[in-house]
């Protein structure tokens, strides 16, 4: 038997909802599933907000975490429910998923890009400090006093001094330029662009660029110095080389996304800086990175010369056998010219083509970094290389985008 | 017409004949070959040339090249500069005279990939390239070429 109240409700009721405009009901009749503490909200609602509200905060600091597991996971559940229910292999479902990829690389973009800001700002001073204690360590290897201890205490004072607000790095200005992170570059901000179902993966990009804007004022600032905007220059030449890994996998951009060209995407990871913070860190303390950033097919790829030494055949069989080690030579060094990707490491490219490898690992070049050896760009040494007067001689400057034709291979005595 | 080929005015201009070989101040190129032979790369002296006659001939060209760094041989009276060309095997060796800046020889090759490196030690260059090999040159006989290792 349900009992009923004595007193009627003052909780009018919700004209849908029947059983709710009998005011002397408690809970629809429900008590056991059901309970009402103030007499007008069932629980269970409350539960189910709470759960979305908490559902979605996981969500986002789960994105913001680590976005592309995310994403995968996200897209393992919808995989597993399109191919239940049938729609796997319908064509709006392949387009919508095809998209989806397309807008996905650039929430992981941002956010990385986003977080690597950050991680830039964070770590600026102490990477300002560390930077001269080392340029002060290299020059006491040069007079041969490195291990002397009282230089290596003075050292260790300077780089405290600095890090304290000394006279290489006014505390001031490093604390502004954080300031100057964290205003135009925040989680919030970057959420967004996230969550805005609006917002396109061009709006994405020109986040990316007023990030890059502001990274690219506060490290010469902070650093004060031409070796710094070297440094810097190879570390965001890294970065956008994760970052171009990151469009080419996740994002594809393989067809022509409507509110992205070429260009823009171009642009967007000529200024991206993931991890540029730690990247800048470990250039300057002389570490390294990964230099090995994506795959291409090897015909996919364009020469930048016309020939190449013989010792090219070497290479060939090298690669044909298996016994070739990537991780020794390194990836090809590839930059995009007029849509196509041309290489500068032409052997091993002609190699990979004749041994048939079906993939070789490549470096996407930003063509405004600078060349990790030479002084000058990578569009710069590209062409050099594509007006090289051995070139010419035999057939002209190399075209914009590259050769397909594979270069001819010199002969041993000549 | 004739050509009269200058050393130091080309390299003064961050140039180089692409002699595969050695180039010196007065017109003379000794050819050096590179060869393979079961993963070994040798070193096998060729002809004797004229850079004057090649060059009026169009036979050889004269290319830009990026110094990658030099070492001064202190007591052996030479600064030692090393690097590469635009096309991805070069590599050259520069001998430069510090009595004078002149240049004593040059050493070009299309196949000894970029010298990263140098090292003046007696009588020996040794330049190190980016395939990890290690070449010594005579400073006084420069044809006298090897691969150590």
């Amino acid at each position: 038997m349900i009992a009923s109240f004595l007193i009627k409700d003052t909780y009018s009721g919700d004209p849908s909802d029947p059983l709710s405009l009998n005011l002397y009901v408690y809970c629809f009749n429900n008590p056991i599933t059901y309970y009402d503490p103030s007499g007008h909200w069932p629980q269970w609602l409350d539960n189910i907000g709470n759960t979305i509200r908490d559902g979605t905060i996981d969500l986002i600091q789960s994105f913001w975490n680590d976005p592309e597991e995310t994403l995968n996971t996200a897209n393992d559940y919808v995989s597993l429910a399109a191919f239940v229910t049938g729609v796997d292999d319908t064509q709006t479902y392949q387009d919508m998923k095809y998209i989806g990829v397309r807008v996905e690389g650039g929430l992981v973009n941002a956010t990385n890009v986003t977080k690597g800001t950050i991680k830039l700002a964070e770590t600026t001073g102490e990477v300002g400090a560390n930077f001269v204690a080392h340029t002060i360590v290299s020059t006491g290897e040069a007079f041969g006093i490195k291990g002397n201890q009282k230089f290596i205490q003075a050292v260790e004072e300077k780089r405290k001094e600095i890090l304290t607000g000394g006279k290489a790095l006014p505390k001031a200005i490093g604390q502004g330029i954080v300031d100057d992170f964290k205003t135009t570059i925040n989680p919030s901000k970057a959420y967004d662009y996230f969550l805005n179902p609006n917002a396109s993966l061009h709006d994405v990009a020109e986040y990316q660029m007023s990030a890059i804007n502001t990274a690219m004022i506060a490290v010469p600032t902070a650093q004060g110095a031409t070796a710094v905007v070297k440094y810097g220059v190879r570390a965001i030449e890294k970065a956008t080389a994760i970052l171009a890994d990151r469009f080419g996998t996740q994002a594809a951009f393989a067809g022509g996304y409507g509110n992205v060209s070429w260009s823009a995407v171009d642009r967007a990871m000529a200024s991206g800086i993931e991890n540029t913070g730690v990247s800048f860190a470990k250039s300057l303390q002389g570490g390294s990175s990964a230099r090995t950033f994506g795959t291409l097919k090897p015909n996919e790829i364009n020469f930048s010369q016309r020939t190449v030494s013989g010792t090219v055949l070497q290479y060939t069989q090298d690669m044909a056998s298996g016994i070739w080690d990537w991780s020794r030579s390194g990836p090809l060094r590839v930059m995009k010219r007029d849509g196509q990707w041309v290489s500068y490491d032409n052997r091993r490219l002609m190699a990979a083509q004749n041994a048939g490898l079906e993939s070789v690992p490549v470096q996407f070049v930003n063509p405004a970094a600078l060349h990790p050896e030479l002084p000058m760009t990578w569009e710069q040494a590209f062409l050099k290389r594509f007006f090289d007067k051995r070139n010419i001689r035999i057939g002209g400057a190399i075209p914009s985008s590259g050769l397909n034709a594979q270069p001819n291979i010199l002969p041993a005595r000549r | 017409m004739s050509i009269k080929f200058d050393l130091d005015k080309e390299w003064k201009d961050s140039s180089l004949p692409v002699v595969n070989g050695i180039a010196y101040p007065d017109g003379r190129v000794e050819k050096v070959y590179v060869i393979s032979e079961d993963r070994e790369r040798k070193i096998e002296i060729g002809e004797e040339l004229d850079i004057n006659a090649l060059l009026s001939k169009e036979e050889i060209d004269i290319v830009e090249v990026a110094e990658l760094g030099q070492v001064d041989g202190l007591n052996s009276g030479i600064i030692v500069h090393y690097g590469m060309g635009f096309m991805g095997g070069d590599g050259f060796i520069v001998v430069e005279s510090k009595a004078d800046s002149s240049i004593k020889w040059a050493a070009f090759f299309e196949d000894s990939n970029p010298f990263e490196r140098a090292e003046v030690v007696g009588d020996a260059i040794y330049a190190y390239n980016n395939l990890g090999e290690k070449w010594r040159f005579d400073i006084n006989n420069p044809v006298d070429v090897s691969i150590v290792n």
